[in-house]
């Protein structure tokens, strides 16, 4: 049923990002949307109202990123902190950690305006850094900000994290126990996250991110400052994850800082290495495949495994194997993923025939 | 005390120990075209480094409109309205022509990070203004067709108005044209000299380095001429001819 | 004062391991401009391979005189080798198709090839950290109250060794002069007729050795070893050729002492913990205030 629902998703972005038209394009956007936020009336399981809550959190993370990564050209391989802020705002503003409990709805503003902060914070004295210089300090901060939440265990639980996180009301209703209400907020925010994300890549900043990520002193001399834009994709994309945070968090009742580990950087990295970078369709496409591998399939790989090929096998310590192939082969085959911009395509193969 | 629109005072630039220019002092008239010819490595290029901050300078002043521009960073300098193209051309290669130029006109919009999530009314109006506004550029440059086209994928002549347009799409009061002409077969020089002199006579200022001499001695109203960094000769097309110096930089290269 | 010279010398030998694992990565970067992510698997490969060796031949304790030097060959040379071979392979098959692509490719590819490696060694060993034999004597060197070990001895010395030999290399043989010339300009290089892909093969042959070597001496400091040592190891190694000065060989040698210290003394003063992120700290800083590293040269852009 899981990949039923998914696959549809998937062909949805597919057409959706195809369409010429404008108007098209979003309406079969908003049929698809809808349509998914119809589903727990027809699907009653609870398990799989979940799995698409988290796939759908994934594609705000992909999207997020991708305009850190795809729009601006950045590399940044320690999104992940971002998400731990998000959600560790919620486990510390949302539950019997300080006692103080503040509503979910105003702790989704205050988690992406403070992701959006740390972004700035991150981002000011190191944007100015050549590419891969930036992707190491990005992958230290993605290392350290863990660690700190494990470290400081007066505030944060320390390696246990912080549980039984409140539960989120909306006026006289509470959200309950189901997974429900849950993914309706999801599919909301995915909602609004595509079409923040569209706007910006067709606003004077998003031009201004593709001048950046193709000739950087050329974008300079059109009077582009720089520093300033960088500043900008990484602080909205950062917002974009500390969103995801907040009901991640609060879907799970539950933070800890080994949720929050270099792997969830590189899982959503992957997401856009597979769908296509910069390609918004290409990215939720990607990141709703990806999340469905993760949740879905290789849980049940050992089983599957067992099944089709008699294999006895332990599938979960191998996770990582897997991502590997995957990004190495997309690298060496088709690295402009499977779903890219034509612009991307054309990038990568004019340096390979080079 | 010059008055121009653009002042050289003494202005040195050094690359370690390589003395790219020495004490250059000129002044470029607001409404003029000026050439700066020289051989190969006389410092023409570090020249427009200089003015459009790239290049930093060991000594001296540049100003513009009277204040000083030297020391700024880039993109503070195009905010004054200096724009320029490349030798090597450095056009947004994977966007398309259209993009090309609604980026160089940047500066002319206020939108910023609201509007550009949000698409307000004063976003949405400034995108349609500039994409029309780009339309223009490119037909005037002589690229009405080409809009979409990846700027890759543009015959190399188009390529170089293309960057024209997209300088000029920040309406700048000083354009910086560096070896426009190279490599350009005899017609597209000739288009190019016409469209340079039209960009001037819309008001734009102009300051051409170039090797091609046809093209220079045609356009420029006075020249300026490098030697290893240091300016040797200022005058129109005929005195620099007749230059005695300027004849003896040359000789072993190509002859003005 | 006692304890502080004691961590001092506990940093520095912590160092040895560093700077040898730094060499590597900015050996690589130095004529490649790549990080090679994979780099600081590798070297726990390395340590695999070392221990695989030792539990070939027997060792259960300590061993002295010739049997000491030459198991030491063996597996240290085992580890070195095997890393040389694995490394040119990664770089053959994964890193020259991309040799001309946008940077973030070889960089994701890099990733990808660290958690294969990284895998790997989980299946080969398990997800447990792994028991090495102590099979260097525990003499201790005793002056003015303060102890070393014949252990932290010998991989400073290594580390100083492969240090001078890999510059000899760099400075004085045709190889090196070679890996100088794709360094400053591959493309002039190859006019000149220098075989660039083999220069560059060679180059990931040496950094595979330098890692073997680290992996070597960190599996016989730690007498342990595990499958996700490399990771941060990595991370802390790359710290350190930045600090000294990227593309820099004496510098990655600096830095990897530095950082190996700095370690030392932040574990003893605040704690395990935030020796991580104290190293973090200090590459945010470096990059920040000067890119070039302690011993680098500024390199202006070209327009």
């Amino acid at each position: 049923m899981i990949y039923l629902l998914i696959g549809i998703a998937v062909v949805a972005t597919i057409v959706a990002g195809s369409m010429r038209s404008r108007a098209l394009s979003r309406g079969v956007a908003i049929g698809a949307l809808g349509l998914l936020a119809a589903v727990p009336l027809a699907v009653h399981d609870d398990a799989t109202i979940n799995l698409l809550a988290d796939a759908g959190l994934y594609v705000i993370l992909a999207l997020g990123l991708n305009v850190v990564v795809g729009f601006a050209g950045l590399l940044d391989l320690g999104y992940a902190a971002f998400f731990a802020i998000g959600a560790y705002t919620y486990g510390m503003l949302a539950s019997p950690q300080f006692g103080i409990h503040v509503p979910f709805w105003l702790l989704l503003f205050v988690a992406a305006l403070l992701a959006a902060l740390f972004g700035t914070v991150l981002g000011a004295p190191t944007l100015r850094l050549r590419g891969d210089y930036l992707a190491i300090v990005t992958l230290g901060f993605g290392e350290i900000v863990p660690q700190i939440f494990q470290n400081l265990t007066k505030y944060t639980g320390g390696p246990n994290g912080i549980s039984a996180l409140d539960i989120p009301r909306l006026g006289p209703y509470s959200f309950g126990l189901s997974a429900t209400p849950y993914y309706e907020v999801t599919v909301a925010l995915v909602a609004l996250t595509i079409l923040l994300v569209c706007n910006l890549r067709a606003s004077r900043l998003g031009r201004a991110w593709t001048a950046i990520r193709e000739d950087e002193l050329a974008a300079k001399h059109a009077g582009i400052d720089t520093t300033r834009t960088k500043l900008a994709a990484f602080a909205l994309g950062a917002s974009f994850s500390g969103l995801a945070g907040v009901v991640f968090a609060a879907k799970l009742s539950l933070v800890s800082p080994d949720l929050f580990q270099f792997q969830v950087s590189v899982l959503i990295v992957s997401m856009l290495v597979l769908g296509g970078m910069g390609n918004v369709a290409g990215v939720i496409v990607g990141s709703l495949v990806l999340s469905t591998v993760n949740e879905a399939i290789l849980p049940q790989a050992d089983t599957l495994a067992e099944r089709l090929f008699h294999l006895r096998v332990d599938l979960t310590a191998d996770h990582y194997f897997i991502y590997g192939a995957i990004l190495v082969a997309i690298m060496l085959l088709r690295p402009e993923g499977l779903l890219p911009n034509r612009e991307r395509r054309a990038e990568l193969h004019a340096s390979a025939d080079a | 005390m010059p008055d121009g629109l653009l002042v050289l005072e003494r202005v040195s630039v050094a690359f370690g120990n390589l003395r790219a220019l020495e004490h250059v002092s000129f002044e470029v008239r607001e409404g003029e075209i000026l050439g700066v010819i020289g051989p190969n490595g006389a410092g023409k290029s570090t020249l427009f480094n200089a003015i459009s901050g790239v290049a930093p300078l060991r000594s001296g002043a540049i100003r513009f409109e009277g204040s000083r521009i030297d020391g700024m960073p880039v993109h503070a300098v195009a905010a004054r309205g200096i724009a320029r193209t490349f030798q090597n051309l450095r056009l947004f290669r994977f966007a398309s022509a259209l993009e090309n130029v609604m980026i160089g006109a940047h500066l002319r919009l206020r939108s910023g990070i609201l509007d550009a999530l949000v698409r307000t009314p004063r976003a949405r109006r400034e995108e349609m203004r500039v994409r029309d506004e780009a339309r223009a550029l490119l037909e005037r440059v002589g690229l009405a067709g080409s809009e979409e086209r990846l700027a890759a994928n543009l015959p190399y002549g188009a390529q170089r108005r293309l960057e024209i347009a997209r300088a000029l799409a920040a309406r700048p009061r000083l354009l910086l044209l560096d070896e426009p002409a190279a490599g350009l077969n005899p017609s597209e020089k000739a288009g190019l000299a016409a469209l340079i002199r039209r960009i001037r006579d819309d008001g734009t200022t102009i300051v051409l380095v170039e090797h091609d001499m046809g093209v220079v001695m045609s356009l420029c109203e006075r020249i300026v001429v490098l030697d290893h960094g240091e300016t040797i000769a200022v005058g129109s097309p005929r005195d620099v001819r007749a230059d005695r110096r300027v004849i003896e930089a040359y000789l072993g290269s190509e002859m003005p | 004062m006692h304890e502080f010279v004691a961590q001092l010398i506990n940093g520095i030998s912590l160092g040895a391991i560093y700077a040898l694992v730094a060499l590597g990565y900015t050996l690589v970067y130095g004529i490649l401009e790549l990080i090679n992510f994979a780099h600081g698997d590798v070297s726990t490969f390395g340590a695999f391979v070392a221990l695989a060796v030792l539990e070939a031949l027997g060792v259960h304790g300590a061993l002295h005189g010739i049997t000491l030097v030459v198991v030491s060959f063996l597996a240290c040379g085992g580890a070195a080798l095997s890393c040389a071979v694995v490394n040119a392979g990664i770089e053959r098959l994964a890193y020259r198709p991309l040799r001309n692509a946008p940077r973030l490719a070889p960089l994701i590819t890099a990733i990808g090839v660290s958690f294969i490696l990284e895998n790997v060694m989980q299946l080969w060993r398990g997800p447990a950290p792994v028991p090495v034999p102590g099979f260097f004597p525990n003499l201790v060197l005793t002056a003015g109250g303060m102890t070393v070990t014949l252990q932290q001895i010998v991989l400073v010395g290594m580390t100083i060794a492969a240090t001078i030999v890999l510059q000899l290399v760099v400075k004085r043989t045709r190889l090196g002069m070679a890996m100088r010339a794709v360094a400053q300009d591959r493309e002039a290089a190859a006019l000149v007729g220098i075989d660039v892909n083999a220069v560059i093969a060679a180059t990931f042959v040496i950094a595979g050795l330098l890692a073997g070597i680290a992996g070597f001496a960190s599996s016989m400091y730690y007498q342990s070893t595990w499958f996700l040592n490399g990771f941060d190891a990595g991370l802390k190694a790359f710290t350190a050729a930045v600090l000294g000065g990227i593309g820099n060989l004496g510098g990655a040698v600096l830095g990897g002492f530095l950082i190996g210290i700095i370690e030392a003394l932040a574990t003893w003063q605040i704690g395990g913990q935030w020796s991580n992120v104290a190293v973090f700290a200090i590459l945010v800083g470096v990059l920040v205030v000067r890119p070039s590293g302690l011993l680098g040269e500024s390199v202006p852009e070209k327009v």
